[in-house]
């Protein structure tokens, strides 16, 4: 054997060790040790500190036989004067671990989130087991440990609900679905703000405490990471609409045959193009909006399936989503003067020059800004049936 | 390095062994027939002993009033005694004293040379001159011929014995396709082929191995197709072969292998005479031992063990989806509880969370970590087959009940083995017997990379697959690469690996087996005749 050979069989050796000691967080543990945490909400408490609320599963009430038929999930509190901090408290009071990699929902207080929620959302971003894909949400007109606890009356688990409410309607564009992942970066891009869903509890929102559950609905605008104010659903649908997000749901608008009724239009697709203009030391931004969408009810008893009818129809459509995009900008423009929409991204990718002068005084530029927007909708059909049902 | 390591080990090895090579057992002696029957008689009588089953008849050879004393040897119960008799005893007894004994008188030879050509009408007869060649001889069921005055015997094949007859084989079943199996004599296993293959090219090479069971053993490949270097080899691998004895095939497998230290077998087995018949044609080369069913091909590739003779048999868009089956079935097999250990120990952030919670409800209150319930309940599984095979069929039963049930279904409601174990435990078991062939490597395999896995993971996990793969790429049967054709890559015989190519497509055998690798002519796919074959129709 030459003395190349031995070199070579002594750097596999040592590449196999390396490459062993090397891969970083080595951890066994096994499941029956740890608690798995499917939502998390912060919220300030007194003397300074951070009250987490965890919602955790219980596993034994998931096994088909056996289960006590007991509530699946179990509500923790815990404060501390950092979140890692509150985290290991925890573990006084639960004996397990605490499993962070399946947290589906994470819910911000309305009052911390004023105070800005980049400091509570470090740890997020920093430990390696929590994920970038958790849906935020801030709790409005209540803290999120209220969120937390609150129970839904069709999924064992509330988190699970959450996170399927966010699913479900972030194509309706009446809510923001944001995660943390695109939280964090809207949070730290220029000439963006980010704009997260809002969740209320049904009895806050209904004045009613018997009324248990929550809904997700609306959006809260945030200015860098403190909340700035919130959208109510029509306007936080024109926000979606000037961004291109809305890929379904219904718009009930007047019907071009008998003005006192109304018409379903689903939603098929839509999309926008956001285009800044330059021109003589004055900067516009044009929205085109392109929809395209279904007859999918009308309440007149005319039948509608000629095409100046539904031409005719197309400019009602059009009017209304103008007026809900407007609505959208008026909030943003005049009432919080943060930019949702990210003009000031599309500025500083078409005309950087321009966004160099700009960036420090974004804010009062945005909420002067010329914003021109265009609708163009498309009904691509009319159903199945040509005439309306009607008694005879 | 594993190179280096083995070649330590064999060395080691090799110290344990009893120096000097000439550890002599068979007597190199010779001593030659005499005419004197009784000398020949005691010389037999001091090699053979007093075994009850060897037998002397001594009779009388009448020739034109000479009487000619003579007896023959035979070991009873591996001959045929109505063949002694009517073929040797009575015309020696009766037909010389009124045949053409002027033959001799006219002094056209010896009496051996008169009975030899005029008098016994056995089939095959031969003249041997030492007492050793007889004893041989007799132990093989032929009768020896001693005659006064004669310095050689005749040896008469006269064999017979009870045979297990040309059966099913149990390991190797199909739907379709011939039901013969080989059985325990090497001849019948031979005409088994040669009533296949009717073709002169088909050769047959006969050894004896063995000192003290002397057992047959015949290599068969056919001329032209299989390639003379692999034939030579494995020719000169069995004649290295210096051992007592060999009482199945599995003796020669584990002498004549590339690589000892593989849990991967290069020599390939099968009880089938279509099976067999088909590798040689595709240059391969048989080793058939006497007294076995199980036949050893060579070289023996591992993408042999994912195939079956039916895979042939049956059209091949079916076969397409079970060969991939089998494929995904073996890497389940030796892959799913490692992937599962590291899931449930380390990985939990890997599954999506409805599944981790029905896992963790299970896991909730099970006694042990997920590494110890795995390697435990392969045990078990183990011990359970094991059970299942040494008992007899009717008991056999008994085990499965008590498997099934008392193991599976109570240990899961004693709370000691979670349920999400026992069903993979199960379908590692089901899918390991998917691919008989390779069931040792499996069982290897799957506990080591439950225990990498245990310890260290994904990562372990990968790092006991990579470091299979190496080893694979590294094995050879009798010179060929173990992974041919995927590495080295051989583009045309991946017709036969990642789908099973129509008959009138496979224009080629095996580039790395056989020597003339042209098996048909490229024009034969199947079309009705059309216009243009008039003459055809005609």
């Amino acid at each position: 054997m030459t003395n190349t050979r031995r070199g070579k069989d002594i750097l596999v050796i040592l590449l196999i060790i390396v490459s062993l000691a090397s891969t970083g967080c080595w951890n066994r543990r096994e499941l029956t040790t740890m608690a798995i945490v499917l939502a998390v909400g912060i919220d300030m408490a007194e003397d300074d500190r951070i009250q987490l609320t965890v919602q955790i599963v219980k596993a034994d009430e998931f096994r088909r036989e056996g289960g006590s038929g007991k509530e699946k999930f179990l509500v923790m509190t815990s404060t501390g004067y950092t979140i890692f901090d509150a985290v290991r408290n925890f573990i006084m009071e639960s004996g397990r671990k605490l499993f962070w990699s399946h947290i589906k929902v994470i819910v911000i207080g309305e009052g911390l989130a004023r105070d800005g929620v980049a400091p509570v959302l470090d740890f997020f971003d920093r430990d390696h087991e929590p994920r970038r894909e958790s849906w935020l949400l801030i709790a409005k007109g209540a803290t999120a440990k209220e969120i937390i606890e609150a129970e839904h009356k069709i999924e064992g688990i509330p988190a699970l609900a959450v996170k399927q409410l966010v699913e479900g309607y972030r194509g309706t564009g009446i809510i923001t679905a944001m995660n943390l992942h695109h939280f964090l970066t809207a949070m730290n891009t220029p000439g963006i703000e980010p704009a997260v869903t809002a969740i209320h509890l049904l009895k806050r929102l209904h004045d009613d405490e018997n009324k248990d559950g929550f809904i997700a609905e609306g959006a809260a605008v945030f200015k860098k990471d403190r909340l700035a104010g919130w959208l109510d659903r029509t306007e936080t649908r024109g926000v979606n609409w000037i961004n291109g997000r809305v890929v379904s749901g219904i718009l009930a608008v007047q019907s071009p045959v008998d003005h006192s009724k109304r018409v379903s239009v689903e939603i098929v697709r839509s999309d926008s193009t956001i285009t800044p203009e330059y021109k003589n030391g004055r900067l516009s931004v044009t929205v085109e909006i392109r929809m395209e969408g279904t007859l999918g009810e009308q309440l007149s008893g005319s039948a509608m399936a000629i095409p100046e009818q539904v031409e005719e129809l197309q400019k009602h459509v059009n009017d209304q989503i103008l007026k809900e995009a407007g609505s959208a900008l008026a909030a943003a423009q005049d009432k919080y003067k943060t930019d949702v929409f990210g003009f000031g991204r599309e500025v500083s990718r078409r005309i950087p020059k321009l966004w160099k002068e700009l960036d420090g005084r974004w804010e009062d530029e945005f909420s002067q800004l010329h914003v021109i927007v265009r609708v163009e909708s498309k009904i691509r059909a009319t159903g199945l049936a040509s005439d309306p049902v009607r008694p005879d | 390095m594993f190179r280096k390591f083995k070649r330590r080990l064999g060395m080691i090895l090799h110290s344990l062994l009893p120096q000097g090579k000439n550890v002599q057992l068979m007597h190199e002696s010779k001593t030659d027939i005499v005419p004197n029957l009784a000398v020949n008689r005691q010389n037999i009588d001091e090699r053979l002993g007093s075994s009850f089953d060897i037998v002397f008849r001594d009779f009388v050879i009448t020739i034109e009033q000479r009487k000619v004393p003579a007896f023959i040897l035979f070991v009873k119960g591996i001959v045929d005694q109505g063949m002694i008799s009517d073929n040797i005893l009575k015309p020696l007894m009766y037909q010389t004293s009124y045949s053409q004994a002027g033959n001799l008188l006219e002094g056209m030879g010896t009496i051996g040379d008169l009975i030899q050509n005029s008098v016994l009408s056995s089939g095959q007869l031969k003249k041997v001159h030492t007492i050793e060649q007889v004893v041989d001889s007799v132990f093989y069921g032929e009768t020896a011929i001693f005659m006064s005055g004669c310095h050689y015997a005749l040896i008469a094949n006269t064999q017979g014995w009870e045979t297990r007859g040309v059966n099913e084989p149990d390991t190797e079943s199909v739907v379709r396709g011939p039901r013969e199996g080989f059985s325990e004599t090497l001849l019948t296993n031979t005409s088994l082929l040669r009533r296949r293959i009717r073709n002169p090219n088909l050769v047959f090479e006969s050894m004896i191995i063995g000192k003290q069971t002397k057992t047959s053993v015949c290599i068969g490949y056919i001329k032209g197709v299989a390639k003379e270097e692999i034939f030579r080899e494995v020719k000169r691998r069995l004649e290295k072969i210096d051992t007592d004895a060999v009482l199945e095939s599995g003796y020669l497998e584990e002498f004549i292998e590339d690589t000892p230290f593989t849990p991967f077998s290069t020599i390939g087995n099968t009880e089938k005479p279509d099976i067999a018949a088909a590798k040689m044609l595709e240059g391969r080369v048989c080793i058939l031992t006497d007294g076995t069913p199980f036949v050893l091909t060579v070289p023996y590739l591992l993408i042999e063990s994912f195939q079956t003779s039916e895979d042939y048999y049956s059209r091949p868009f079916y076969t397409l989806l079970l060969r991939w089956i089998r494929y995904i079935a073996y890497a389940i097999t030796i892959l799913l509880p490692g992937l599962y250990v590291s899931i449930a120990s380390f990985h939990q952030d890997m599954v999506p969370t409805p599944l981790l919670l029905t896992m963790a409800a299970e896991r909730e209150g099970t006694p042990f970590p997920a590494v110890v319930e795995a390697i435990g309940m392969g045990l078990i599984f183990e011990v359970l087959r094991e059970a299942g095979v040494r008992l007899p069929k009717p008991v056999g039963q008994a085990v499965s009940i008590v498997g099934a049930l008392i193991i599976g279904e109570s240990s899961v409601r004693a709370g000691l083995i979670g349920a999400p174990m026992v069903i993979m435990v199960a379908f590692t078991a089901i899918t390991s017997f998917v691919i008989p062939a390779q069931l040792d490597s499996g069982a290897v395999l799957r506990l080591a990379y439950t225990i990498l896995a245990g310890i260290l993971g994904i990562f372990g996990l990968t790092a006991g697959v990579l470091i299979t793969a190496a080893h694979l790429v590294r094995l050879r049967s009798f010179g060929v690469p173990y992974l041919t054709p995927l590495a080295p890559i051989v583009i045309s015989d991946l017709k036969d690996v990642l789908m099973r190519a129509p008959m009138w497509l496979m224009w080629d055998r095996p580039a790395l087996l056989s020597k003339n690798t042209q098996r048909q002519s490229r024009t034969l796919m199947p079309a009705p005749s059309g216009p243009d074959d008039k003459e055809e129709q005609t």
